[in-house]
């Protein structure tokens, strides 16, 4: 493309220009007629082409013809100017017109707050707000005169976008964060990855959440490394009373299984007393990876409504007794999640706890022989969601869970949901707990699993309703499951189908076979 | 059956339980009782009252969503969306947007968050500039103005 071809380009781009485009080429000399000194029309050339004439030589011919050639090429690129120019603008409008007939225009703000209520909410859009607001007036105004955006508050290093935030202690997006949502109570995060030592991170950013403790609704904590956590823990008992938390979660990247080589005796051993011991409103709380001193109920572990425990070594658990102890401090419970942790054993006499309330139990990995000194010792009538994984991260393996579906079927309690994954088990005793617990069983998901078709045939209807396991059944999914066929599941779902109330049978990566039927 | 005539005079013939999906539907009828009179929808045209009744007929027997659901609890909040769901709003941004307004309208809160998630997922990862184009939205802040906004959120400018 030559330079000139180029200019044309670049002023084609600004179509209110392109009269002035036009002139500009009217206006040009050509580099003959600059050579020569003289500015000819394309008229006038032809005129003294072809007119009587003095008698020229062929060269001179040449040059004219070449002249006015040339001129004629500019006139065709200044008329393209203005027709390419011309079908931008009609483009511009004709989108411009689309644009405000689309249904967007008509979307009101309060579906707009809507969609952003999602967007502020995405684990990887820590500034959500901070982007909308830049994109136009409208969107300006209406995010910065809602507070509800800002509630989410989040102390995150390194920043995933900001070089400025990667400052230690600078936070300022979290400050803004706190004055904009003024006053809602606001979900606080502090998440610091990598190995860093993260303490006086955590510490500074600590600080500038105490000034607005009153509105923490909500805390989580993540570090990959202990240290920044003990230092959290330490400064949370001088924190002050904390008077609409209601969530705390706790967590260690790192846990018990990276761990091993931890020394326990480091735990301090007398109770954290947090938030000056006021957190009336606290009821949910997640300890992943941190242990806190368990003898007696400690500020934050009492009147639980949820307690969810995870990723504790043997020597960081509680003993059996401290761990009753922890449940009988929250009688009202209602969610209680162990994935990797749990009680030690402990000899001696043990009295039951009841938990009138629970009706979700989620016992993730925990080692079998944990689980055989718990059981028996809670007492849980209305356990609806029964939640179970049987995988030794030790040695890398699935467990047999036989004994302890046998355990939990002395329980007496009727489950409308269970969740059984990296299991191994004996279809007899299964067939027997879910004849036990599961007359009003609604959603059966078996994920890595040795359940075969025999299991199939013992939940397909017989002739007799009296004698069906799972009546109610609704929902079941096999999730890599490779001992069912995929005639046994298609013998199943359809007499199950005809016969009862399952309406969905999900199938995935079954021995190859992905497939829902319903 | 309820028959239900849409802005452009189409009229849809559709099953109670269907149609109930819709608590404006449902209140009409509470109010009105039934009758053969279709009911006018003036704010929905036929195309859009089809992929909306598309949905309903799906999630027909989904259990009706708590009243007082707890709008702030982000562990119960969350931007998935089912894997039928996903595929049936897997349309031009004028139907998504038509579709949202008509659950707005038909007060279907179901289909109303389907439609607003995604479009969250829509700006998801995208900068200012992004969003406007997607959406065809005039940048009108002055040179000044934008330099000012972006000061006061400069932890978001690396983008």
């Amino acid at each position: 493309m030559s330079a000139n071809n180029r200019d044309v380009t670049q002023r084609n781009a600004l179509p209110s220009s392109r009269f002035l485009d036009y002139l500009n080429y009217r206006n040009r000399t050509s580099p003959i007629h600059a050579a020569f000194g003289q500015s000819l029309s394309v008229e006038a050339m032809t005129q003294h082409l072809t007119q009587p004439r003095v008698r020229t030589g062929p060269v001179e011919d040449a040059m004219m013809l070449h002249d006015a050639l040339w001129e004629l090429n500019r006139q065709v690129e200044a008329l393209t100017l203005v027709r390419d120019t011309a079908l931008q603008e009609v483009q511009l409008l004709q989108q411009t017109l689309a644009a405000q007939r689309s249904a967007f225009r008509r979307i009101p703000p309060e579906i707009l707050l809507h969609i952003f209520s999602y967007f502020v909410e995405q684990p990887l859009e820590p500034f959500a707000p901070s982007i909308l607001v830049r994109v136009s007036r409208d969107w300006y105004r209406l995010v910065m005169s809602t507070p509800e955006l800002w509630t989410r508050v989040t102390f995150e290093l390194p920043s995933p976008r900001s070089s400025l935030a990667r400052l230690p202690h600078a936070f300022t997006s979290a400050k803004a964060h706190l004055a904009r949502s003024h006053p809602l109570p606001v979900s606080a995060y502090i998440s610091f990855k990598g190995l860093k030592p993260h303490a006086n991170d955590a510490t500074a950013a600590l600080a500038v959440l105490s000034s607005y403790f009153g509105r923490c609704e909500k805390l989580y904590v993540y570090y990959e490394t202990l240290e920044p956590m003990y230092a959290t823990l330490n400064t949370l008992t001088r924190f002050p009373p904390a008077t609409v938390l209601e969530t705390l979660s706790l967590t260690v990247g790192y846990g018990a299984q990276e761990r091993d080589d931890y020394v326990a005796s480091d735990l301090r051993t007398e109770p954290y007393v947090f938030f000056s011991g006021q957190a009336p409103r606290l009821k949910n709380v997640e300890l992943m990876g941190i242990a806190v001193p368990w003898q007696g109920p400690t500020g934050a572990l009492t009147g639980l409504e949820e307690l969810r425990l995870a990723k504790h070594t043997k020597t960081e658990r509680p003993s059996l007794s401290e761990f009753l102890e922890l449940l009988r401090a929250s009688p009202g419970l209602e969610r209680l999640w162990i994935c990797r942790s749990g009680p030690r054993w402990e000899d001696g006499e043990h009295e039951p706890v009841p938990l009138p309330h629970l009706t979700m139990l989620s016992l993730l990995d925990v080692p079998p022989e944990v689980l055989q000194c718990m059981l028996p010792r809670i007492v849980m009538p209305s356990l609806k969601a029964l939640q179970l994984s049987f995988f030794d991260h030790r040695f890398n393996k699935m467990l047999d869970c036989s004994p302890i579906l046998n355990m939990c079927s002395r329980t007496k309690t009727s489950l409308q949901s269970l969740h059984l994954k990296s299991a191994l088990f004996r279809t007899e005793v299964m067939a027997s707990f879910l004849s036990e617990t599961g007359g009003e069983l609604r959603e059966l998901v078996l994920v890595s699993t040795n359940a075969e078709d025999q299991l199939l045939y013992s939940l397909t209807p017989s002739a007799d309703p009296e004698s069906w396991l799972c009546p109610q059944l609704a929902s079941f999914t096999l999730d890599r499951c490779d001992s069912v066929s995929d005639r046994g599941l298609r013998v199943f779902w359809r007499l199950r189908k005809e016969c009862g109330a399952l309406r969905r049978l999900h199938i995935v990566n079954c021995g190859g076979v992905n497939e829902t039927y319903g | 059956m309820i028959n239900l005539t849409t802005s452009d005079n189409e009229t849809f013939t559709v099953d109670k339980k269907v149609a109930e999906k819709s608590v404006l539907i449902k209140n009409m009828l509470e109010d009105v009782g039934e009758s053969d009179q279709a009911i006018p929808l003036p704010n929905v045209t036929a195309s859009v009252l089809k992929k909306v009744l598309e949905w309903c007929e799906h999630h027909k027997d989904d259990p009706a969503p708590p009243e007082n659901e707890d709008k702030d609890d982000t562990r119960k909040r969350t931007t998935d969306i089912s894997e039928w769901d996903q595929k049936f709003i897997a349309v031009d941004q004028e139907m998504l947007f038509e579709i949202i307004l008509a659950a707005n309208y038909l007060d279907i809160k179901a289909l109303l968050d389907v439609g607003c998630k995604t479009v969250a997922n829509m700006i998801k990862g995208k900068t200012p500039e992004e969003i406007r184009k997607l959406f065809n939205i005039v940048n009108d802040f002055t040179p000044e103005e934008e330099a000012q906004i972006k000061k006061e959120n400069e932890w978001a400018e690396d983008r």
